[in-house]
């Protein structure tokens, strides 16, 4: 309940939209009882029907009845209306909260829920609660208030029988919640199977190859059985449990009935129809159909309660979510120069199982450093800190003679560019993705870009050019093209430092090599970082690192290493005796 | 190079109105075949459950009021003393009592048959679906490699996920409201005629005039959700997108433009739902207070006959001539015009989650359709042992070497030859869309022991090659041999059991890595599985994992690097222990460093088999006893690495070209 209570803030200026949809339901809601009160009286006048004042008192009670069924249909399409943009508000101020928190996430945070899980929350569950709110928002308030107008009116109808529904509605109520209670653990079990289900699909859809190479067939399909016949038991167990829900609902409204006619048919019989008569028995068992529906939708909602809870619960969690890196006051706007010192550095990104150990470097403004080492050995991570991707466990990293901690994260991340190995472009034209690195670069300056980053070549051949859709991650164009989009989008940004990390592993060795020609002659200022697996591209460098295991365990020029490091010696000579057979070129 | 790929997206293209019906008929089959007497007694216990309210209805109107309190009450009025329990009219077989009790035996009956249609519909519909779902998923696997490469993964998934979902929304739900809704109505058509005709006639007025303006609305209104659907789509597409992308968003300060864009899609989401609902909205309080209109009218019209003594004919007494209208029949109108019209609105509602469903049926049982791979094969893989002359003899124990057992159809004996491991191609064509050959005259061997290589630019045909001798695809023209014999003789299941292939994307399964590497021979013994992590070379970092090799992988080992997940693959195909493996870019993730250091375990693995392999990386095949150099699905160049190198062709100049540059 707390979850909602917090949810609910999120409804800002649709507060009002919720507070007008519920004013009128009321009324709707007092209308539809006046009108069955009025029923009462209407067949009162007919069972009363003098032939000297003829139709007239008839007539007055059906144009009564008629008059407020108009003010009902009249209130409750204003309440439809306002509930329409009461709901879709509330969802669309979640969309934002969650979407502009997840803007503030550093890398750490995002690792921690993980990328799909970001998206399912930002998705299905706002979705999931936006609908859940849109159906209970008037319901929530309609069902116990056409509930409690019907009680009173039943009062006023005969004090005698009325105390037959105080007698039946908790019942009944008890245990419509008792159901949902009881059987939406089952459900809640089953739905989660469904994940399994479809994960033994997607596995084996994906892997099909290998499903059939290895004749893997009956095996999968036994995989998919198991999980086919838990659901199949489990949601059958589940629905024996709701399948008591109509009948109990159907067990109130009989036996209401059945008490009434029995004791209805006396009282009007003995008191001669002066305490009940005939029209006032029939308006009693409109009121039992009116509170068992009533009562039906206060389970409904809250089973639908139940169910928004754990996407509710899970909204919540991103929205709650602390940014773990922020820039500090009075920051730094400014990175004066490229130059980047790492300080006995250690890191960690779960507790105590370090991926960097004493790192203790030092580069100037300019310098061009290669980064060598097995998977997993750390390269990675050393240059995320440099943009401070992530922060440091222990020592510090600077850029410009600063802390990275000091610098306005913006500003920071402005002059140091990073083309990531996981790289992504979007859908739309490559002009757009380039201007991502800088929305007001000119035509030149992207042109001087695409040149550096070789993407000239190929976008001459593409029939757009440079107006070339995008699909969605880019996969209407080969990865060593994307590789070098990318690298572009990167330059355009005229950053102080430049992190290429595995950014051409995809591109043949000739265009690699254009690549680094091109940085070397016009980006002379521009410290540059190359994480590469190909000696090739990283021993023209200044200096080189190799790493393992998380540390740095040799630094030098080629010629250097060559002599004093057998890790690369080893690389070396097993590489450069030919290069790769990628042979697009 | 893999199949052309047509489309990843969601299969939307409209079922037509025959396949739907078709999807029906089969969806009965199904419930026929399978629960008949289950079916029958739900229809009996539907019947009795909707009747029920109807006679209750007639009960409290028609037959408490009418025949039993009025005229109590009449009498009591005139001054004689009545006892309502035990009165009992003249033309009544009961008394009031008994009345009662007659009606609360039929709801008891009542709620006895909700309770059991309600579990016996959960068991049917359930049963029907997992049976579909159960047959789908077997179906599935014996679909050719051609199937999932057209309909492209995302497809098929969707029909899992929401085409079944479909199905079990309608067949749980949709279906029990709408064949209750529907009984109801009839029911209550009946016990209508049974009160009075001419107020039947108002409420079956009222009930078109509901219906209609139901269908015209939900037209109407569906217009508006398919614009809110779309811009859904479209708002969720870019979430997913930018959230994939985040990271990227970060490095570049991306942050502020993208909130830009997304409020853009918020705001006109927004403004599309609430329209969508505003005008859904509308329908529900107008049906609600036509019903309420009708009740007036029900009553006006009672009124005057009432008034002007118009006589009550129903169905039992219309030929007699009627009998005088009394108020209980208003009374008992009042409920059924309740029962009568409540259903509309139900079904209406339903009608969509039906067609849904129908539509997601037409396309599970499109995939059920979809042709299985053909196996004509009949040349099988036998456990033999060697007789007196060296010669294969079939044998139930395994001895760990097979033979291919080969029947023949002319009476001659069956013959018996080693799995050896020789594969030859002869003059091979082949075309994924016939007419457009990818391969032309592809002619090589490779016998046992012997390492084959591809390499060429991509596209050429590479992987293409080896898809042919597992017969993932089959050739268009001429022979592919193994150990002598045409591979379309032999059973597909055993082919590829004697074949491993290690892909260059590497697919795990959710299990312990031990199951994982299991899973190419599932006989494997634990020592078995870590020997082959040993020779992989992926021992050291199996052990180094949390729980070891008992290490459960998730989302396809995605806790794994690239390159780990490969030499799991190769420890995978390394337990299957196959004559012939094929290595496709299967070592490209793994740096150079690692790989050579793989080299050693890959040599052991290697030997004595027939190995296919293709690499970008020239130190991965330089040792390779033939290369094969592809262009344009022709082989160009063979020969070994010196051979070539004095060729002074492509091969040469793929080499200098790299190590100059």
């Amino acid at each position: 309940m707390k979850t909602f209570k917090y949810l609910f803030k999120f409804l800002k200026q649709y507060w009002k939209d919720t507070i007008w949809t519920w004013a009128f339901v009321l009324i709707e809601s007092v209308a539809e009882v006046l009108i069955v009160y009025f029923m009462q009286d209407l067949l009162e006048s007919i069972q009363k029907y003098d032939p000297s004042t003829g139709m007239k008192p008839i007539a007055v009670w059906a144009a009564v009845i008629s008059g407020i069924a108009l003010v009902a249909i009249a209130t409750g399409i204003i309440a439809g209306y306002f509930a329409s943009s009461a709901a879709a508000g509330f969802g669309k101020n979640l969309r934002r909260a969650m979407f502009e928190k997840i803007q503030k996430y550093s890398f750490k945070n995002i690792d921690k829920f993980s990328t799909p899980s970001i998206v399912t929350r930002t998705t299905t569950d706002v979705t999931n609660v936006q609908n859940a709110f849109q159906m209970t928002v008037r319901t929530v308030l309609r069902a116990p208030s056409i509930m409690i107008f019907s009680l009173i009116m039943a009062f006023r109808t005969s004090s005698k029988l009325a105390w037959v529904f105080v007698a039946i509605v908790p019942f009944c109520f008890a245990a419509l919640i008792l159901i949902a209670t009881w059987a939406h653990p089952i459900f809640e079990k089953v739905f989660m199977k469904y994940d399994d289900l479809n994960k033994v699909v997607l596995e084996d859809v994906d892997g099909i190859r290998v499903v059939k190479s290895f004749d893997r067939e009956p095996e999968e399909n036994a995989k998919f059985k198991k999980v086919s016949d838990f659901i199949y038991s489990h949601f059958t167990k589940a629905e024996r449990r709701v399948a008591l829900n109509g009948p109990a609902l159907n067990f109130a409204v009989f036996t209401s009935i059945i008490l009434l006619s029995l004791l209805g048919a006396n009282i009007i019989v003995s008191s001669g129809g002066t305490d009940l008569d005939i029209p006032g028995y029939s308006t009693l068992i409109t009121y039992v159909m009116m509170i068992m529906t009533s009562l039906m939708m206060v389970s409904m909602i809250y089973v639908m309660i139940i169910i928004a809870r754990n996407s509710a619960n899970r909204i919540v969690e991103i929205i709650v979510e602390e940014p773990d890196i922020v820039s500090p006051e009075n920051a730094i706007m400014e990175i004066p120069n490229g130059s980047v010192q790492f300080e006995n550095v250690n890191f960690a990104y779960h507790a105590d199982k370090y991926v960097l150990k004493h790192i203790d470097l030092n580069f100037k403004s300019g310098e061009t450093i290669g980064i060598l080492g097995s998977t997993g050995s750390g390269k990675t991570t050393l240059i995320s800190l440099i943009a401070r991707l992530y922060d440091v466990t222990e020592g510090a990293v600077r850029v410009g003679g600063h802390d990275v901690k000091e610098y306005d994260i913006k500003a920071l991340r402005n002059s140091v560019a990073v083309v990531l190995q996981k790289n992504v472009l979007f859908s739309g034209t490559i002009r757009e993705n380039l201007l991502w690195g800088n929305e007001s670069a000119t035509d030149e300056e992207i042109k001087a870009a695409c040149d550096a980053a070789q993407v000239t070549p190929f976008l001459e051949r593409l029939p757009d050019g440079i107006n070339t859709k995008l699909d969605q991650g880019g996969t209407n164009v080969s990865g060593g093209q994307k590789q070098r989009i990318c690298i572009a989008r990167a330059l355009l940004k005229n950053p102080k430092i430049l992190l290429l990390d595995d950014s051409t592993s995809a591109c043949d060795t000739a265009t690699d090599a254009s690549i680094r020609a091109a940085l070397a002659s016009n980006r002379k200022d521009v410290t540059k970082f190359i994480i590469a697996q190909r000696v090739l591209s990283v021993k023209d460098c200044d200096t080189i690192i190799v790493m393992n295991e998380g540390e740095v365990v040799a630094q030098g020029t080629s010629e250097e290493l060559l002599n004093s490091c057998v890790v690369y010696k080893e690389l070396y000579y097993s590489q450069l005796g030919g290069g790769d057979f990628d042979a697009r070129s | 190079m893999p199949a052309p790929k047509m489309s990843g997206r969601r299969n939307m293209a409209p079922v037509s109105k025959e396949a739907k019906l078709n999807s029906v008929k089969r969806l009965l089959g199904y419930v026929f075949k399978y629960y008949g007497w289950q079916f029958a007694i739900v229809m009996v216990c539907l019947l009795i459950n909707s009747a029920a309210g109807s006679v209750g209805s007639y009960f409290v109107g028609s037959i408490f009021v009418n025949k039993f309190i009025s005229p109590a009450l009449s009498l009591k009025l005139g001054g004689t003393d009545v006892n309502i329990f035990t009165y009992q009219p003249s033309d009544m077989p009961f008394n009031f009592t008994t009345a009662v009790v007659i009606l609360a035996s039929i709801y008891v009956l009542s709620l006895i048959c909700a309770y059991s249609y309600n579990v016996l519909m959960s068991i049917i519909g359930q049963g029907v679906q997992k049976r579909i779902r159960d047959e789908l998923f077997e179906h599935m696997q014996s679909l050719p490699i051609s199937y999932f490469d057209r309909r492209g993964h995302g497809d098929i998934m969707s029909v899992y996920t929401n085409d079944i979902d479909a199905l079990r929304e309608m067949l749980s739900r949709a279906l029990p409201m709408v064949t209750t809704s529907i009984f109801t109505m009839i029911v209550c058509f009946f016990m209508m005629l049974f009160t009075d005709m001419v107020l039947m006639l108002v409420v079956l007025a009222f009930a078109a005039i509901i219906f209609f303006f139901t269908r015209y609305f939900v037209k109407q209104s569906s217009h508006y959700f398919v614009k809110m659907q779309i811009e859904l789509g479209r708002t969720n597409a870019y979430i997913e997108e930018l959230t994939n992308g985040q990271k990227v968003v970060k490095v570049f300060n991306y942050e502020d433009r993208n909130l830009i864009h997304f409020d853009e899609h918020n705001e006109a989401l927004f403004q599309n739902t609430t329209k969508a609902n505003r005008f859904a909205n509308v329908l529900m309080p107008v049906v609600n207070q036509l019903g309420n209109l009708q009740y007036v009218v029900i009553a006006l019209v009672g009124a005057t006959f009432i008034a002007t003594g118009f006589q009550n004919y129903n169905i039992l007494n219309v030929w007699s001539g009627g009998t005088a209208f009394q108020i209980g029949t208003i009374v008992s109108f009042l409920m059924f015009s309740k029962s009568f019209v409540q259903p509309i609105g139900q079904v209406s509602q339903q009608l969509n989650v039906v067609a849904l469903a129908l539509a997601g049926a037409s396309r599970i049982f499109e995939m059920t359709d979809a042709p299985s791979e053909i196996d004509e094969g009949y040349v099988e893989l036998v456990n033999a042992k060697e007789d007196e002359n060296g010669n294969p003899v079939e044998c139930v124990e395994r001895t760990g070497r097979w033979a291919w057992k080969h029947p023949h159809t002319n009476g001659a004996a069956t013959t018996y030859t080693w799995l050896n491991g020789d594969i030859t191609f002869n003059d091979v064509d082949f075309a994924y869309i016939p007419g457009k050959t990818v391969l032309h005259n592809i002619t090589l061997w490779a016998r046992r022991g012997q390492k084959v290589a591809f390499v060429g630019p991509t596209g050429a045909g590479k992987t293409t090659i080896t898809n042919l001798i597992n017969r993932f695809y089959d050739i268009e023209d001429g022979k592919v041999r193994y150990d002598g014999i045409n591979i379309t003789k032999i059973k597909k299941s055993d082919l590829r059991r004697s074949l491993g292939i290690v892909l260059q994307d590497t697919k795990l399964f959710t299990g312990t890595v031990k199951e994982n590497i299991r899973y190419g021979n599932l006989d494997a013994t634990d020592e078995e599985v870590i020997e082959a992590a040993k020779l992989s070379n992926a021992d050291l970092f199996i052990r180094n994992l949390p729980n070891g090799y008992d290490t459960v992988l998730e989302n396809g080992g995605a806790s794994l690097s690239q390159g780990q997940r490969q030499l799991l693959s190769i420890a995978r195909c390394a337990v299957a222990n196959p004559p012939v493996m094929i290595l496709d870019e299967a070592t490209s993730s793994i740096d150079s460093r690692t790989e050579a250091l793989v080299q050693a375990g890959m040599d052991a693995i290697m030997k004595g088999r027939t190995v296919f392999v293709i690499a970008h990386r020239l130190s991965t095949i330089q040792n390779s006893d033939v290369i094969m150099v592809l262009q344009n699905g022709t082989i160009i160049e063979r020969g070994n690495h010196e051979q070539l190198l004095a060729q002074k062709g492509k091969y040469r100049e793929l080499y200098n070209g790299k190590k100059s540059s």
